[in-house]
């Protein structure tokens, strides 16, 4: 409690030093000199879930700036599920607050630029927005599901060519697991991946990508190849990814076993009238063992209603549906009232 | 019923107000695609310059006929935009108050670029295009 008395009291703080007027979503200027600046920002999110449990999103802080024009760099701590309470068993569960992001970036040119530290792992749609307030749903893709490690400790070179039209790229290399300071979801000693984007409007895009990564915890070598597919309709949205994964393990004994994962969704988000919308996803994943008996096929829909008051705050109540075949057979209806606020 | 529409249409072509986008002249951009990939820092150099692209706040109705009538976004989708810009790390463009203070800002600052009233004195700044806002 005590810890955020002071975090509260320390955003208060800054909010009276700073000069410019304070606007939900776009951060706090602590500091807006010509040659340094430096910005406060964070996320916050709830969820309320049909089985009675109320749990935190992710939610954190983020400290981020400019330095002498070509520097950009970004702080954040946070953390996934800090707190939650099961109200039919009384039980509460508390986890910790992590660095997530620490990097520093130099741009040299639109074309060029390199990044070295902590930072999420450039593929896709979901992985690169994946906080609650930036999403249009609480319930995670498929995709979101350990294809590859969400975060890098690493280098990234990238950078994008033509104006309203044109390209963009992004290759990253992941040193080693032990630079990690977050739980991360795959725990790699080596990863390595890029993203080729073709920029048609300004958030219009597809993407393909590839990466390689060979885990820690389960001596596993995995290839992974995606595609991605963002199309913005005035204020509808048509999103869309797919990841095809293949992995290897040697037990043991010595013997391999492969298998191959893919998952994809489609979501569609219309804007019913001003600051509320209607959102749609299907999705499905899909695992082939080299032993038959523990394939599965998991397949769910989502049905989401959102309410934006601000377009940095939204509130979901949405409805999923999903259904399980092949090894651990399940059908399950769950239903969520959640936020979420970038600050 | 016509004739009162074409009152009102008369009554706003005749307060319309011509606007210049402009900027130092330091940068010559050559269309409105280059000047909505600044006003989006999807393109932040010039010819090695780096752009500092500058906005009238909402309460000057020029601010959203600038953005809806040379940037083809809409309000929401801006700000949706800069929502998970700034999860990136990205600042949006400065914002001002006034027309003077964008008029300041585009004589100080090497690489800015604005928008202004075009019976304004333009002649130290380049000129792009132009647009017509209430």
């Amino acid at each position: 409690m005590k810890n955020y008395l002071s975090l509260f009291l320390l955003l208060i703080s800054f909010t009276f030093l700073s000069a410019q007027e304070y606007q939900l979503g776009r951060g706090l200027d602590v500091i807006d000199q010509e040659k340094f600046s430096l910005k406060l920002g964070g996320f916050v999110g709830a969820k309320y879930s049909s089985e009675n449990v109320l749990s935190m999103d992710h939610n954190g802080l983020m400290l981020y700036g400019n330095f002498l024009e070509k520097f950009n760099f970004l702080i954040e701590g946070s953390g996934d599920e800090t707190f939650s309470y099961d109200f039919s068993s009384g039980e509460s569960v508390r986890s910790k607050y992590y660095l997530s992001r620490a990097y520093l970036s130099y741009s040299y040119s639109d074309a060029l630029s390199f990044k070295v530290g902590e930072f999420l792992t450039p593929l896709g749609l979901f992985n690169v927005a994946y906080i609650p307030a930036l999403q249009w749903t609480a319930f995670k893709p498929y995709v979101a599901d350990g294809f590859y490690p969400k975060i890098i400790a690493g280098a990234e070179v990238s950078g994008s060519f033509g104006d309203e039209q044109g390209f963009s790229y992004s290759a990253f290399y992941h040193f080693n697991h032990r630079y990690d300071t977050n739980p991360n979801n795959v725990q790699a000693d080596e990863f390595a991946g890029a993203e080729l984007r073709y920029i048609f409007d300004y958030e219009a895009k597809v993407a393909i990508n590839f990466s390689r990564y060979k885990s820690v915890q389960s001596k596993e070598i995995s290839r992974v190849g995606g595609a991605n597919l963002l199309v913005p309709f005035n204020d509808d949205e048509l999103s869309a990814e797919f990841l095809y994964k293949v992995g290897q393990w040697k037990d043991e004994v010595g013997s391999l076993s492969t298998w191959q994962d893919y998952a994809w969704y489609a979501q569609y988000v219309r804007a019913l009238f001003s600051k509320n919308y209607l959102s749609l996803r299907v999705g499905q994943k899909v695992r082939f063992n080299s032993s038959k008996s523990r394939n599965w096929n998991d397949s769910n829909a989502v049905l989401g209603y959102i309410y934006k008051p601000y377009s940095a705050l939204s509130v979901k109540l949405e409805h999923r549906y999903r259904e399980r075949d092949g090894w651990n057979r399940l059908k399950v209806n769950e239903t969520l009232l959640s936020f979420g606020l970038l600050f | 019923m016509k004739i009162l529409l074409f009152f009102l249409l008369l009554f706003g072509s005749l307060h319309a107000q011509q606007w210049s986008v402009v900027c130092s002249k330091k940068i010559k951009p050559k269309s409105l695609a280059e000047i909505k990939s600044f006003y989006l820092k999807k393109r932040r150099y010039f010819e090695g310059v780096k752009i500092v692209p500058i906005n009238l706040s909402y309460s000057n109705p020029a601010r959203i006929d600038f953005m809806s009538m040379v940037l083809e976004i809409e309000k929401s989708r801006w700000q949706r935009y800069w929502d998970k810009m700034h999860f990136k790390g990205f600042d949006t463009p400065v914002v001002v108050e006034s027309v003077e203070a964008m008029r300041m800002y585009l004589v100080k600052i090497p690489g800015s670029i604005g928008y202004l009233p075009s019976k304004m004195n333009r002649e130290n700044f380049y000129e792009i295009g132009n647009f017509e806002s209430k």
